[in-house]
């Protein structure tokens, strides 16, 4: 079995104000295997970051027990947090220092020298700037900054939270290089993130939440190894309950049948044929992980804030 | 130790911080350079200024008929035993009048002056506190520390201490400048201290440091507390504006003993004297005799302000333990 870097059992995190009390997560389990770029998928508003946050321990859970490295947090944080680098939201830095000065105050708290500060920044293709103050940096240089801070540590675990927001595509593209290669590296990198196009390029394995909730979870192939098929047939109404009393999954629109199975298309052949119905097209469609967040939360969550659960 | 050698350099490379500390040791100094000029002894110049003046005034007309009405009736201007040959010399202006001014005095310059400049110093480093915390909510850099070193206690202290050891180093600093710079001034001008001031200086100066310390730990324990500079610096100022105006109509006549200049002067200076109308005594006439007055001690000021400021520290260490980082 696997070793887990990061598990979540049962966690919960229940925000109360004047309007009741809202459940940001609601008994999440959450577990993410050593190695490779691990996708944390949610719309808005799903619970990603207050997760986050708790295993960073910069927000209490409410009920529930987490682990980093099988070492409970936030009761044993102190014990690995050297060895995660996190960047929550966006990059949290003192503006009018630069990005060398910044780094050297975080590096000091934790004994690392002036060395490895100027390594992190030239790994993040900062070296040439590192004496301009933080505020005169783009989102971008911001983005790598904040990466290069995770770097002070020579992390195993690497939390980004949403890390190519507001960056224009170049800056996408440097930052997901930079992800790719720490995964490939050895780091263990858990990427949050709602852009599930994101995800799917740069994740080996990918959980997906709503409304606090894990809906599924698992490597992206295998998330993404359920084929539908596209088929046509003269009586529709009569293919869709035939394959429907097969135990497949059936959707019909006014032209054609979508078939959602884990099983061969040679299978949907032989029930249509032994119904007596014969097709004039079949189509193999891949799914990506959109269709799957699709269907797992009823086609409608998708980059909407979903209303919180109210406890009554 | 690392941690704070850390929030040292953190707070000495916040530029709002740098101009702070030289506020903190240019002001007092300006202060006492102003003491030193008003109290600088007469010169040469000085008395011919004042002949000058002396003898312009003199050839005013008031002045020849206020003589001439004085040598008309003398006793109405001198006295009973007033001879008119007497009028000319004490109602012409004389260039002595004119060159009034005071001696320097380190009792009194430990009283009002050195106060001064102990209060301001102590503002001051509750503006330092208070921008060196706030700067790192504002800017969200503190969950950015917290990632690092999670051990939040820890961190609060590291950075209290901080502000603690500046604020005192800064107080230590410059009140031994200004006091150092009182005692040559009064040296140079053959002044000797009255017994006992020194000793009173000294002690002083320790409160003092003390205050100015502690006044940085306030400024910044608040802000952990409230995590915004503008929310510190708004209960300051309210404390400040409406404070006393508040305590006067809560506690009325007895306000006087628990307004925090009462007490904050009472702790430096090693007593204060405050106006206390239950103090007074009224004879069988009605008329009120005695000073009105009540002397507040040091430890008396020292605990009022110790209990604010270990309840403001209990609240932040408390807070910052309790609630989640943003």
């Amino acid at each position: 079995m696997a070793e887990m870097v990061i598990e979540t059992r049962a966690l919960r995190k229940e925000f109360t104000g004047r309007r009741g009390t809202r459940v940001a997560v609601a008994d999440l389990d959450l577990a993410v295997p050593r190695g490779g770029v691990h996708g944390f998928l949610g719309p808005n508003g799903s619970g990603k970051t207050t997760t986050i946050r708790m295993l960073l321990g910069l927000a209490t859970p409410t009920s529930g027990t987490m682990s980093l490295f099988g070492t409970p947090v936030p009761q044993r944080l102190t014990e690995v947090i050297g060895r995660v680098g996190a960047v929550v939201e966006s990059p949290k830095f003192s503006p009018t220092f630069s990005a060398r000065q910044n780094l050297l105050l975080l590096a000091g708290s934790v004994g690392v020298g002036r060395d490895v500060v100027d390594e992190a920044l030239v790994r993040v293709g900062l070296g040439e700037r590192a004496e301009d103050r933080y505020k005169s940096y783009s989102l971008g240089m911001k983005q790598r900054l904040a990466i290069a801070a995770t770097l002070l540590k020579s992390p195993d675990l690497l939390i980004l939270d949403e890390p190519t927001n507001g960056l224009d595509p170049a800056g996408i593209r440097e930052i997901r290089e930079l992800i790719r290669g720490l995964g490939e590296a050895g780091v263990t990198v858990l990427l949050s993130s709602h852009i599930l196009a994101e995800v799917q390029q740069v994740c080996t394995s990918a959980t997906i939440i709503g409304n606090g909730r894990m809906l599924t979870s698992g490597r992206v192939e295998d998330l993404l190894g359920r084929t539908s098929y596209r088929l046509r047939v003269g009586d529709p109404a009569a293919a869709r309950t035939a394959l429907e009393a097969a135990g497949m999954t059936v959707r019909q629109d006014a032209r054609s049948l979508d078939v959602v199975t884990d099983e061969p298309g040679d299978r949907i052949t032989r029930v249509l044929a032994e119904a007596g119905l014969y097709l004039s097209e079949l189509t193999p469609v891949r799914a990506d992980l959109e269709t799957i967040f699709l269907e797992l939360t009823d086609g409608d969550r998708m980059g909407v804030t979903p209303s919180l659960e109210e406890v009554r | 130790m690392r941690l704070l050698n850390v929030e040292l350099t953190r707070l000495r490379w916040r530029r709002a911080v740098v101009v702070l500390l030289v506020a903190c040791v240019a002001l007092p100094l300006v202060l006492l350079a102003g003491y030193a000029w008003e109290t600088r002894p007469i010169s040469d110049a000085d008395i011919a200024q004042a002949k000058e003046q002396a003898a312009q005034d003199a050839g005013q007309p008031w002045v020849a008929q206020e003589v001439a009405a004085c040598e008309a009736d003398p006793e109405i201007y001198l006295g009973p035993d007033g001879v008119a040959t007497d009028c000319a010399e004490a109602i012409t202006p004389r260039y002595e009048n004119y060159l009034y001014r005071s001696e320097l005095d380190l009792g009194s310059l430990r009283t009002d002056v050195g106060a001064a400049a102990i209060t301001i110093m102590t503002g001051l480093l509750m503006l330092i506190g208070t921008t060196y915390a706030g700067h790192d909510w504002n800017t969200g850099s503190m969950s950015n520390q917290l990632l690092f070193e999670p051990r939040r206690l820890r961190l609060w202290v590291a950075k209290g201490v901080a502000v603690l050891l500046t604020g005192a180093l800064v107080g230590a600093v410059v009140l031994a400048l200004f006091w150092g710079g009182a005692a040559l001034l009064a040296s140079s001008r053959d002044i000797a201290a009255a017994p006992g001031v020194w000793r009173e200086v000294w002690e002083t100066q320790a409160r003092g440091v003390l205050a100015v310390g502690v006044g940085g730990l306030l400024g910044y324990a608040l802000t952990m507390l409230f995590r915004s500079t503008v929310a510190t610096l708004s209960l300051m100022f309210g404390v400040a504006i409406a404070g006393s105006l508040v305590v006067v109509a809560v506690l009325g006549d007895s306000a006087a003993r628990w307004l925090l200049p009462t007490n904050f002067l009472a702790f430096v200076l090693g007593g204060f004297s405050y106006y206390d109308p239950t103090a007074c005594t009224q004879s069988s006439d009605g008329s009120v005799t005695g000073s009105c007055e009540r002397v507040l001690p040091a430890v008396d000021g020292g605990i009022v302000l110790g209990v604010l400021v270990v309840v403001a520290v209990g609240l932040s260490l408390w807070s910052t333990q309790r609630r989640d980082v943003p």
